[in-house]
């Protein structure tokens, strides 16, 4: 598409785009800081999609059933 | 950033796909299965975050770049036949975030804005090879051999189409005297034609004068005759070059707004900027 805009409407696509991809990135650290060490920067860059997916449904769900568990033990 | 070559070993391919132009024009060709499709393989967060890199976008690397990562089968991305570009970046999204996408569409009638959904697995499914002949007949009998626009010439006329529109603009802007803005557009058009010649040169694989068993290669000697013949002919090459280059794909959508329940038939542009998004 930017090949394509006049040049006028380039300006507020590329601000777009920096956005998009700093927030993208942001969500890739907080996959890293809450995986508790289990990933680091370079695995998680060159990890398919899809994969990534999975491991963050799996981090929730332990994450879930760890909280389940202390509940269960503070009651 | 280099890739750990374990995680390479064991990425594994979500998606096949036919190619439009059968794997012709590649050089090597690349390696397809036993029924003639290209392995696809998701995209990595590296490959993500390059999708959203405006000047990588704007220069072709991303497209270079996401071919290399998750077609690695084709071993020279940059010469990539046009005509497959398309239905690779379906594919590779397909691969990535499953098959349906969302595309915003204005109604014509009451201009709400509604979200068609589409679904990639039947776009790619309806590909069609590429049927237009790759020989040219021209009237005086030289016969031409053209193939497709390749990803770079594709984007250096793109990147051309911009700087021209700018110059352009600033031109007109500007508060030079009407001499030397003529004198300047004038450069430009010529740069341009130029350009174009160079890039339809390439397209040009061979050519053989009537009455000739010589078939002529030599890029230099193709460039000067495409120079020296008519623009009729010029145009007909030129035209039979689009052809080749086009993927045959159906972007045309049946749609129906949510609002006021008007049916139309849109053509939905696809591209980077609006199917990958997760």
């Amino acid at each position: 598409m930017i090949a394509t805009s006049q040049p006028l409407e380039i300006q507020e696509i590329v601000e777009r785009y920096d956005k998009q991809r700093h927030d993208i990135e942001a969500s890739y650290m907080d996959v890293i800081l809450y995986s508790g060490g289990a990933l680091g920067y370079k695995e998680i860059m060159t990890m398919p999609l899809p994969s990534v997916q999975i491991f963050i449904e799996r981090m929730n769900k332990r994450t879930e059933d760890m909280n389940a568990a202390n509940a269960g033990r503070n009651r | 950033m280099s890739e750990n070559p374990l995680i390479a070993a064991y990425k594994k391919p979500a998606v096949f796909v036919s190619l439009p132009s059968g794997a012709k024009w590649y050089d090597p060709k690349p390696k397809l299965s036993v029924d003639n499709e290209l392995a696809v393989y998701p995209m990595s967060a590296r490959d993500e975050l390059l999708t959203k890199t405006p000047d990588a976008l704007f220069n072709g690397e991303a497209n270079i770049a996401l071919l290399s990562s998750c077609c690695p089968d084709i071993v020279n991305p940059r010469q990539v036949p046009v005509n497959d570009l398309l239905v690779l970046l379906i594919a590779i999204r397909q691969a990535t975030y499953g098959n349906t996408f969302d595309v915003d569409l204005e109604c014509p009638n009451c201009k709400h804005l509604n979200q068609l959904t589409i679904d990639s697995g039947t776009l790619l499914s309806k590909v069609n090879a590429v049927t237009a002949d790759q020989e040219v007949k021209l009237d005086r009998n030289f016969k031409v051999l053209v193939r497709p626009y390749t990803i770079e010439d594709r984007t250096i006329i793109q990147i051309q189409n911009i700087k021209r529109q700018k110059m352009i603009d600033s031109l007109l802007a500007s508060d030079a005297d009407e001499d030397t803005k003529s004198k300047m557009f004038g450069e430009t058009f010529v740069e341009l034609a130029t350009l174009t010649v160079d890039i339809i040169t390439n397209c040009i694989e061979s050519v053989q004068a009537p009455e000739s068993s010589d078939v002529i290669v030599d890029k230099a000697l193709i460039r000067e005759w495409l120079q020296n013949i008519s623009k009729k002919d010029h145009d007909v090459i030129k035209q039979r070059v689009e052809d080749l280059s086009d993927d045959g794909l159906d972007t045309n959508f049946k749609a129906k707004c949510i609002e006021c329940s008007h049916e139309w038939t849109q053509e939905v542009e696809l591209d980077m900027s609006n199917f990958f998004v997760g």
